[in-house]
């Protein structure tokens, strides 16, 4: 047993063809020309300084209309409620805001924070930052997580957060120097956007010598950001063995569009040279030994694991196929004949080994992978040669089957320009499942789609209407909307019947699902809908405590997972850290613990290293008490901004059942004995659309039924607003707070 | 009859752990095997046998994302 491709891997692993990973198309841009056309706004000094326990006390508010720069007080109610992280996010946030604030208005903010652990170097997977702003999609808060290394570089030069606001007239970049203490706002006129070359040209304008160049990371958009609603943002860090800018991205809900709006190309950050206690915690020897122990652990067991150092995140491909779960064809199947075409071995020899592949340091994990070598065949890069980062399970998912694409090179051609556009992978893979369905269906036809042929598999298609998107063109300006408003657009139009669209458009409040498929696991359904943000699978995976273990079989025990689960992940994003870390390896004796799919030994590791960071001790009581404040806090911002009720918290029907007779029919067994067993029907007397009938009434009442047991447990009333006993329970019942609340609970 | 995480599953003589896990296509490779109270580990999934009438759990952990 183990990983099923283990021999395959083995054996293909000797027989590789190495490619050169530092070869690759080089970007012979003048960088002295390009400094030379900046024009200097704005310029101020501040005094460097590396965190304390965690914190530097003090936030940077940069304003690009009125160029102010200030610096932002961290105080204690800050840091004993909001924590770090998404929490310092939500909270500079909510003051930046109105319930009238939409995303494109000046007020908007984006709100970089790493947490008190954020740069750790001892312990895998402590490098992230959260972005938090007003979604363009969702038009909530929405919160991003990324790694790369702008987030401790930014705590290094002695800030918690970046909280940026207002709209330039002209394109710009903001330069910090942690080295020297400057912070800059310049006019960039010349500047490509596309961040593979953005990145690449800004590190070297900004890095003193080539080995400063580690010091130095990019945040960015592309050029999609321009001209659609879901544009992300590439974070870079510099990978010195292969001579190259690697990018990690915030890539949910459209901020790099909120980025470009504000008309900011990058945003650049030169740290100090990192040193492994550059954090000062009040306990460095327990960081250390709790590190230790991880990468040991990491070391001997990965291989017989995860594979996560070989792989990475797409080593679970052809898992979630044999269990039904790859998202094929826009969510209506599970698997696909050809999936290994696409498989993790595939990902194995495809990506360059035995490099460093962390995007952090210390991140023994090494996950981020890097596919070297790659000719582009189409787009204005055709031709080139270039390295892709990843590609992560999502986008093997996202781009590939669930377009019905099961050809690797493409994948990896989708990823490489959805990455330098600036485009979210999942976004992206989601809303070509639509459309291609959507065509498929007769919705769409090549008249509608300005002759593209959106046939299943069709990347060459795909490919063209990412290039149309990116550049403002043609279908690709209406895909560029996302699915909620193209189903929108789509109904104006009579194209195609409302309800239809509503079933199969797999978004819920307005952000598109991430690549799983949850119709058999309701838990999952409730992980996906009944989010703060929108259906990410970042606040809780129980498809296999679900479906598979039958770990979870009445509503109370699913609203138990659905509470512990999304809290303890906020947890990570309150403090920096990295999911993978926790649960992509486990513990030789695990099995011999309590609960052991909650990785009982990896809780109490970063429940010891919190202690050690900041010298408290907390209990696993404590931390969910902790995430609680931040996690009703965002639902009451939701509140406050129009959504965060029970009506959003709907999911689209293709998330929970099979909305066409195909899909029935592709899994008869299952859905006619559960006709039998949970109806007490009998489908051998019914037709297929009586089936289908009776299987949408039932699971449409289990979902309601879940949501009752959510609520409860959650401390919400029916119609999902957090009751004022629970607002003060957590301590968050500031009045600006109970004002959002009142009205609903007084109608209660 | 055998339980193969509450599910119902067909005996037979000489059944194995590792039948039980390629039948049932669980490929995952982060699994906890019990047989009624007993935990079977990964070197053994080929030498277990299991009886008729057998509780199987195989819990499989938490990944993805
Ligand atoms: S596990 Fe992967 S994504 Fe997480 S910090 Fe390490 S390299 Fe980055």
């Amino acid at each position: 047993m183990g990983n099923p491709y283990a021999g395959l891997t083995d054996y293909l692993a000797f027989h590789r063809v190495e490619t050169n990973y530092r070869h690759r198309t080089e970007c012979d841009t003048d960088v002295a020309k390009l400094r030379a056309a900046h024009r200097l706004l704005k310029e101020t000094t501040f005094t460097p300084k590396l965190p304390e326990r965690g914190y530097c006390h003090r936030g940077m508010y940069i304003n690009v209309s009125t160029l102010e720069i200030k610096e932002q007080p961290v105080t204690q109610t800050m840091k004993d409620i909001f924590i770090g992280g998404r929490g310092f996010g939500l909270w500079q946030l909510w003051h930046a805001v109105t319930p009238k604030t939409r995303w494109c208005d000046p007020e908007n903010e984006i709100i970089i924070s790493p947490g008190p652990m954020s740069g750790i170097t001892q312990y895998p997977g402590s490098g992230k930052s959260i972005v938090v702003t007003i979604s363009p999609q969702t038009e909530i808060p929405i919160d991003s997580n990324v790694g790369g290394y702008f987030g401790p570089l930014l705590k290094f030069s002695g800030y918690d957060f970046l909280e940026i606001q207002g709209k330039s007239e002209k394109d710009i970049l903001i330069f910090i120097d942690g080295q020297n203490g400057t912070v800059s706002i310049e006019e960039c006129p010349l500047e490509p956007l596309d961040s593979h070359i953005l990145a690449e040209l800004l590190t070297e304008m900004y890095a003193e010598n080539e080995a400063d160049k580690v010091n130095i990371s990019v945040v960015s958009a592309g050029s999609a950001a321009d001209n659609s609603l879901i544009g992300m943002l590439n974070f870079s860090w510099f990978d010195k063995r292969r001579g190259c800018i690697r990018l990690k991205q915030a890539g949910r809900g459209g901020i790099g569009t909120v980025l470009r709006n504000k008309r900011i190309k990058a945003i650049v950050i030169r740290g100090p040279v990192v040193k492994g206690d550059s954090n000062h915690p009040a306990d460095f020897e327990t960081i250390a030994k709790t590190g230790i122990k991880l990468h040991r652990e990491l070391r001997e067991l990965d291989p017989s694991q995860c594979v996560m150092r070989r792989n990475g995140t797409a080593h679970i491909v052809e898992i979630m196929d044999a269990y039904d779960l790859l998202p094929v064809m826009n969510f209506q199947y599970g698997s696909h004949p050809e999936t290994h075409k696409i498989a993790s071995y595939i990902w194995d020899m495809r990506c360059t080994q035995r490099t460093n592949d962390g995007c952090w340091y210390g991140c023994s994990m090494a996950c981020a992978k890097g596919a070297d070598g790659l000719t582009l065949r189409t787009g204005p890069y055709k031709g080139h040669v270039v390295t892709v980062d990843g590609p992560e399970y999502e986008n093997v998912g996202g781009l590939g089957s669930n377009a019905g694409i099961f050809d690797a090179e493409a994948i990896l051609e989708l990823n490489f320009y959805c990455d330098t556009y600036g485009i979210c992978t999942i976004t992206w893979g989601t809303i070509c499942a639509f459309v291609m369905e959507c065509y498929q269906r007769g919705i769409l036809n090549k008249e509608r789609t300005d002759g593209l042929e959106l046939n299943w598999g069709n990347w060459e298609a795909d490919l063209e209407l990412m290039h149309q998107m990116a550049h403002g063109e043609g279908f690709g300006r209406i895909v560029g909307l996302g699915v909620h408003k193209m189903k929108q657009f789509f109904a104006d139009r009579g194209w195609g019947d409302p309800a239809l669209l509503e079933d199969i458009g797999m978004e819920n409040k307005g952000l598109e699902y991430s690549q799983y498929l949850s119709k058999e696991s309701l838990a999952q359904q409730g992980g996906y809908a009944m989010t703060n943000k929108g259906p990410q699978h970042d606040e809780a995976w129980l498809i296999f405590m679900d479906m598979v273990n039958k770990q979870l079989p009445t509503f109370e025990d699913k609203a138990e997972a659905l509470y512990y689960f999304p809290l303890w992940r906020t947890w990570f994003g309150l403090n920096g850290w990295c999911k993978l870390p926790w649960n992509d390896v486990s513990p030789k004796d695990n099995h011999l613990r309590h609960e052991p799919h909650k990785i009982p030994e990896h809780v109490e590791n970063y429940l010891a290293m919190h202690g050690a960071m900041l010298g408290t001790n907390i209990t696993v009581e404590d931390m969910l008490n902790q995430s609680a404040r931040v996690y009703n806090f965002q639902r009451i911002f939701n509140i406050r901004m129009g959504k965060g009720l029970r009506i959003h918290d709907k999911a689209p029907y293709r998330s929970m059942g099979p909305v066409s007779n195909e899909e029935y029919t592709s899994r008869e067994e299952r859905y006619d004995q559960q006709i039998i067993d949970e109806m007490g029907l009998e489908p051998a007397k019914m037709t297929l659309e009586e089936k289908v009938a009776a299987h949408r009434a039932w699971r449409t009442d289990r979902y309601e039924k879940l949501t009752d047991a959510v609520y409860k447990r959650r401390g919400w009333t029916p119609n999902g607003v957090p009751t004022y006993e629970r607002i003060k329970e957590l301590g968050i019942d500031f009045p600006e707070v109970l004002e959002v609340v009142e009205p609903l609970l007084s109608q209660t | 009859m055998i339980k193969v995480n509450d599910d119902p599953m067909e005996w037979r003589d000489g059944m194995t752990i590792q039948d039980i896990l390629d039948a049932k296509k669980y490929k995952f490779p982060m699994l906890i095997v019990t047989l009624g109270e007993e935990h079977i580990s990964k070197e053994h999934y080929s030498a277990a046998k299991v009886p008729d009438g057998a509780i199987v759990k195989v819990i499989h952990l938490l990944s993805g994302g």
